[in-house]
């Protein structure tokens, strides 16, 4: 309905600039590029894994399978019909994969290359999420993704709360982002708060808006057009099997 | 935390069912961060950008401008000409065939409009499958970036603006155009500060024909526009109107007033929810300086009823004009004394009621007199108050009362609507004042009889009182001159002004524009010769080298005009290409090659100055003359070119004077000069010119002798006040006869300048108003008479003591002229009657003070009564004997009644008005007629007599015509007096004598009123005298 060209937000963040920039090698590009790779890690990983590697096998892949895609401008082949980020770097890992299973061989990957810093682990070494046993591997590659993007964006939102001294707010608000969530009545979180419950309501309404346009700027940066974003959230939606 | 539930927090529905289903229903909402209620909706993902230095057909880019409702507007060179336009390029795949079909539309609607207030469009092309347009390039930036830069607008600048928008669009609306994203990122600002609306991409067509299917290219119920500026009912996806406008154009005031529009909102939701529901917030909130009456303009067209907003833009034009920096004009005395009279008889009508309680203590047949009570006295008190309020309230809210609207005028302080306390104050001064001395005076008398101040001494003080009233009142007004816009006492005690609320300029008139729209929708031959890319309709003139062809634009629908020269001519100068200046016909095209040389250029609706200045009006003569001394005496300096050559030749074109063949009146009164000389009658040219100036444009000539030139073809036309009366002034007139003979272009512009030519002559509205005034006088004997006559009837059933009071004084004075010494007796005895019957009724005040008594008994018998009760207190024997000898003495009167004059009362209701009409209006016109050349009346209403040569008439001349004004009225007095008095009386009766006199009093008075009514600026007298009224 718009014309989305007016707006800087999405015009930097979308991956096909990103990643066209990043031909010319820019540092702003090349960190947006690994920014995107370390918050998508994870799924490749999933994916990887779900196909049968091992542990350290697939983390070993996905590392190559970076380095490939900075290196060989693999996005910039799939210039007239990029699509989404998400279906796109599915299909060039299936492709990798396919390459790497043909030359049978595990050996060289990224040798010599500065390797991007790509570390996922917690501070207990525990990786943030469980891959889910059962289905089919690109299922559970979409459904990483959505708890990736999902995940992203609470942080974004977390650290922004934060940062405006909100914290304790936003851990009383939070179960209210989720249908699942344990929701107190709105009284007793007031209490806890110090505030009125009207503007508990008020603050949980924010925190919604807040939080969903987080993840649509999150999403935004992985589709073509703003038009996208919907049908992103639906699809990343049913991969989480709702 | 499960992450489906998350997601489905995401999902739930958070505002409001509408919400969601706004979701489903429109694609972008998802994309609610990017929401910004000032941009444009409707286009969609450009493919490309183009770089600065781009080559795109012809142009070379420069720099993107900005983008609009369908695609990317940058600055563009067209290469082959070197002219700077501003190009719009499709920023769409062209497989989407209604973007391309509403781009094209866009093209067609916008070149179909040729205003000064909008952007003008040069043509239409595809460039390697890409539609563009090439339009006038507005470098000054855009409205909304001047308040971003610069802040809210002043208010006269911003209604300025927003009244050249509303020009632009009412020129659009004209052709069936509605704009439908009207904002202040689509007014650009031209380098001289003319606003021009641009960027028609959204627009469509209201009108049937060719246009209408293409109006269809905008599926209904989808939203386009600019959200924060567009209607609810376009944010519904209803059918629009120019109302739809209306309310953008109110947004867009708002907008440049406060910098902020009236609802904004960070999603469409909220938006859509607060402009549907949400009466818009006043302006005057956001700043407090906007004033309530301008804050009541943009709250109407703000209204959510499309019915309540102004039905057109001359409606919010004329509201608008108040605010603009349009200089005010005074209103004239005339007018304001039209508008008191409208205003007072409004009061007296309302207040009639409390009038006649005032006056009114039971009886109308007992209670009318001059005796005074203190509560008639509060009464009036009251009245007066009620009238300062009437006054002082309308002016304060509406800045006019009744009688000011009818009359066009307005009541301002500085420029602002008036404070409560300054119309409280005018109205008090105005209307409090006159009233205080007889107020006073009756509270000190009220215990008084007022009989001795009717009779006695006394009654010069009563007059005295009773004139203070108009001296007070009309003492107001000596102050008043037209250099000091004629400020009143009580005007400048309140730093108050009465001004006229402006006329609109006329614009086009109706039949122009009718023929405009049937010739550019007429059906033209495709197979018509072409030149260029135009069909070619007919030529317009021929010379031996050259060719003037009426053309036809078949992609943009519109006529142009191309000019053929020789092959080999030199092209047009680039400063005649280049130039976005309003005096310059717009250049659109041209070829030079072995086998074709020609321009095409814009076709103006209008016609060349030469014809028009024979035809045209004083006013709008002089209004193209002001804009043809800044034409012929700045001269457009040409741009830098590296190409010396093409400069010299450059300079030395441009730096030429036209001739008077090359200069062109548009419709709108703007002069176009033309690089060409467009024919004319030579004969007629010459026609009343005295002045040689070389017509060889190889001769440069001077702006002077060219100023002097047009001046003495109007003069030389017949423009009498005989053939032209109701656009023609006095004061006008004689400017054209000083600019036809000035010596210096600084001195005939200081002289156009100085004439007013926008105020409304409205000369036939004058004429009849002092008609109307000179009929007042005598129209109110008539009510008087009326009244005294009704009144007269009944206190003489109610009194019947007053008529045997008014007997009794006859007989005493007759007894008293007869009075010997033997005959002593019978005035006693009439005297004892007197003091027995009668002691009660003088003592009567309410008897002896009715207008009944008053009449009757003259002061002499009152005081010859009240001696006669004074001197004799009767005892009833004597009485009854006074009584007796009374009744005979009384026969004896009636025998012989002496040589006592009977008042025929009905006879004086009959000539009454025609003798007060011809002594206090006739008679004095004589004299101010013969020595002033017009009297007070005609002065008043600012009316001057001329003569058939449009002079003013000499005072002989006004003499004989006022003369002859009254020539009929005379002779009806004169031979209804005869008559009545004569003994031919006895062919006729009395009666119909009466009728015949009011038949032709009536007769006269309705010829009065109906040939100015008719002719406009003669009466009747004036044509047997050869005058004309005219505007001074």
């Amino acid at each position: 309905m718009k014309d989305p060209l007016n707006q800087p937000s999405f015009e930097t963040t979308r991956w096909s600039v990103v990643v066209s920039a990043g031909q010319e090698d820019s540092k702003l590009a090349r960190d947006a590029m690994e920014q995107l790779c370390r918050r998508y890690w994870f799924p490749l990983f999933a994916f990887i894994r779900r196909r049968g590697y091992g542990e350290s096998d697939a983390e070993d892949l996905v590392q190559a399978f970076f380095v490939r895609v900075v290196e060989k401008d693999v996005f910039a082949a799939a210039d007239q019909d990029r699509g989404r980020f998400r279906t796109f770097l599915l299909t060039s890992l299936e492709n990798f994969l396919a390459n790497e299973y043909a030359k049978s061989t595990a050996l060289r990957r990224g040798g010599g290359n500065k390797l991007l810093s790509l570390e996922l682990r917690n501070a207990d070494g525990k990786r943030p999420h469980r891959i889910a046993d059962g289905g089919r591997p690109e299922d559970e590659y979409h459904r990483q993704w959505a708890i990736a993007a999902l995940s992203a964006a609470l942080e974004t939102v977390e650290t922004e709360y934060e940062r405006d001294g909100n914290a304790a707010l936003f851990s009383e608000l939070r179960p209210y982002l989720s249908t699942d969530g344990e929701r107190k009545p709105y009284a007793l979180v007031a209490k806890s708060l110090g505030i009125s419950p009207t503007n508990v309501k008020v603050a949980v309404h924010r925190l919604r808006k807040r939080y969903r346009r987080q993840l649509e700027s999150e999403i935004a940066s992985t589709v073509e057009s703003p038009e996208q974003i919907e049908d992103e959230i639906r699809q990343l939606f049913q991969a989480l099997g709702g | 935390m499960c992450p489906a539930c998350l997601m489905r927090g995401v999902l739930e529905p958070s505002d409001s069912e509408l919400a969601s289903r706004f979701l489903s229903e429109t694609r972008s909402l998802a994309s609610d961060k990017h929401f910004d209620s000032m941009q444009s909706v409707g286009a969609t993902t450009p493919f490309a950008d183009l770089d600065p230095g781009a080559r795109m057909g012809d142009y070379r880019i420069v720099r993107r401008l900005g983008r609009g409702g369908m695609g990317v507007v940058y600055e563009a060179e067209h290469v082959p000409t070197s002219r700077r336009v501003a190009l719009k390029v499709l920023a769409q795949s062209l497989d989407q065939p209604e973007a391309r079909a509403r781009f094209l539309r866009e093209g067609r609607l916008a070149a179909s409009i040729n205003h000064p207030n909008s952007v003008y469009v040069y043509g239409t092309e595809e460039i390697d499958g890409v539609p563009t347009i090439s339009m006038e390039l507005v470098d000054g930036g855009t409205l909304a970036q001047h308040v971003k830069r610069l802040g809210p607008m002043s208010i006269r600048s911003a209604v300025d603006a927003v009244i050249q928008i509303i020009d632009g669009l009412a020129a659009a609306d004209e052709r069936g155009v509605l704009h439908r994203d009207v904002k202040p990122s689509n007014c650009f600002v031209a380098a001289d500060g003319t606003v021009k609306v641009g960027d028609f991409g959204l627009s469509i067509s209201t009108t049937g024909g060719q246009l209408n299917s293409m109006s269809e290219v905008t599926i209904e119920g989808t939203f386009l526009g600019t959200p924060a500026f567009a209607s609810p009912e376009q944010l519904r996806g209803e059918p629009l109107d120019r109302r739809s406008d209306i309310y953008s154009v109110g947004v867009t005031l708002f907008y440049l007033l406060t910098g902020q529009v009236p609802f904004d909102a960070d999603n469409m939701i909220h938006l859509l929810a607060t402009v549907l529901d949400k009466p818009a917030p006043s302006a005057s909130t956001i700043r407090r300086e906007i004033p309530a009456e301008l804050d009541a303009v943009i709250t109407r067209c703000l209204r959510k009823p499309q019915g309540e907003r102004f039905e057109n833009y001359d409606a919010l034009r004329a509201a608008l004009k108040p605010f603009s920096s349009e200089s005010p004009v005074a209103a004239s005395l005339g007018d304001r004394t039209l508008a008191g009279i409208v205003d007072a008889a409004i009061c007296q009508c309302v207040l009639a009621p409390v009038s006649f309680i005032s006056q009114y203590r039971g009886d109308l047949a007992r209670d009318f007199g001059p005796t005074q009570s203190s509560g008639a006295i509060a009464l009036g008190v009251l009245i007066v108050g009620l009238t300062i309020a009437y006054y002082a309230v309308a002016e304060w809210k509406y800045g006019y009362t009744i009688g000011k609207k009818l009359f066009g005028l307005r009541v301002t302080a500085e420029g602002d609507r008036p404070t409560v306390s300054q119309t409280i104050g005018r109205a008090f001064l105005y209307l409090g004042v006159p009233v205080i001395p007889s107020t006073l005076f009756n509270l000190v008398y009220v215990s008084r009889d007022s009989t001795e101040f009717v009779f006695g001494p006394a009654m010069f003080a009563t007059l005295l009182v009773g004139w203070s009233y108009f001296i007070l009142k009309f003492g107001l007004f000596v102050t008043a001159r037209s250099c000091n816009g004629y400020a009143a006492i009580h005007d400048r005690m309140t730093s108050t002004r009465v001004l006229q609320r402006l006329p609109d300029v006329k614009r086009i008139a109706a039949e122009h524009d009718q023929d405009a729209t049937e010739r550019d929708s007429f059906d033209f031959d495709p197979n018509a010769a072409t030149i260029g890319p135009y069909h070619q309709l007919q030529t317009l003139f021929e010379r031996e080298n050259e060719q003037l062809i009426l053309g036809y634009d078949a992609r943009l629908l519109r006529r142009v005009w191309l000019h053929v020269q020789p092959i080999g001519t030199a092209m047009v100068p680039a400063a005649v290409r280049n130039s976005t200046s309003q005096t310059t016909l717009r250049w659109l095209g041209g070829r030079r090659s072995e086998t074709e040389c020609w321009d095409c250029y814009e076709a103006p609706t209008g016609q060349p100055l030469i014809g028009l200045m024979k035809s045209v009006s004083c006013a709008r003569a002089i209004r193209i003359m002001r804009r043809l001394v800044p034409l012929l005496t700045e001269q457009p300096r040409p741009p830098e070119t590296p190409d010396s050559s093409e400069q010299h030749a450059t300079t030395s074109d441009v730096a030429k004077l036209p001739t008077l063949r090359q200069l062109w009146v548009t419709d709108l009164d703007e002069l176009k000069r033309l690089p060409f000389e467009m024919a004319e009658d030579r004969t007629e040219v010459n026609a009343g010119d005295d002045i040689e100036v070389p017509e060889s444009s190889l001769q440069p000539a001077e702006p002077l002798p060219l100023i002097r030139r047009v001046a003495a073809i109007w003069l030389g036309a017949d423009h009498g006040p005989a053939s032209n009366c109701h656009s023609w002034s006095l004061g006008q007139h004689d400017a054209m006869l000083q600019v036809a003979a000035a010596d210096e272009v600084a001195c005939a512009t200081q002289i156009l300048n100085a004439v007013d030519q926008d105020r409304p002559l409205k000369l036939r509205s004058r004429v009849l108003g002092v008609v109307a005034i000179s009929l007042a006088f005598p129209l109110m004997t008539v009510m008087f008479g009326l009244f005294a006559a009704a009144l007269y009837e009944s206190q003489k059933d109610r009194y019947p003591e007053i008529d045997q009071l008014h007997e009794v004084a006859q007989v005493l004075a007759r007894e008293e002229r007869l009075l010997t010494a033997e005959r002593i007796d019978r005035v006693v005895a009439v005297q004892r009657y007197v003091a027995g019957k009668f002691a009660h009724v003088l003592e009567d005040k309410d008897t002896m003070n009715s207008i009944y008594a008053i009449t009757r008994l003259t002061p002499a018998d009152r005081i010859a009564i009240g001696q006669a009760i004074d001197s004799q207190q009767p005892t009833p024997d004597e009485l009854r004997e006074a009584t007796n000898a009374y009744q005979a003495l009384r026969q004896d009167w009636l025998e012989d009644p002496g040589d006592q004059v009977q008042i025929s009362f009905s006879f004086w209701t009959a000539l009454g008005p025609a003798y007060t009409w011809l002594e206090f209006i006739w008679f004095p016109s004589l004299f101010t007629g013969l020595l002033f050349r017009g009297g007070l009346l005609i002065r008043m209403f600012g009316l001057v007599l001329v003569n058939r040569r449009g002079k003013r008439a000499s005072g002989l001349r006004v003499f004989i015509r006022m003369f002859f004004s009254g020539m009929l009225v005379l002779t009806i007095a004169i031979g209804g007096a005869a008559l009545t008095f004569s003994s031919a009386s006895a062919y006729w009766s009395q009666f119909s004598i009466q009728m015949g006199v009011i038949v032709s009093l009536v007769l006269a008075a309705a010829t009065m009123v109906v040939v100015p009514l008719l002719r406009g600026n003669q009466c009747l007298s004036d044509r047997f005298a050869g005058t004309y009224f005219a505007v001074k």
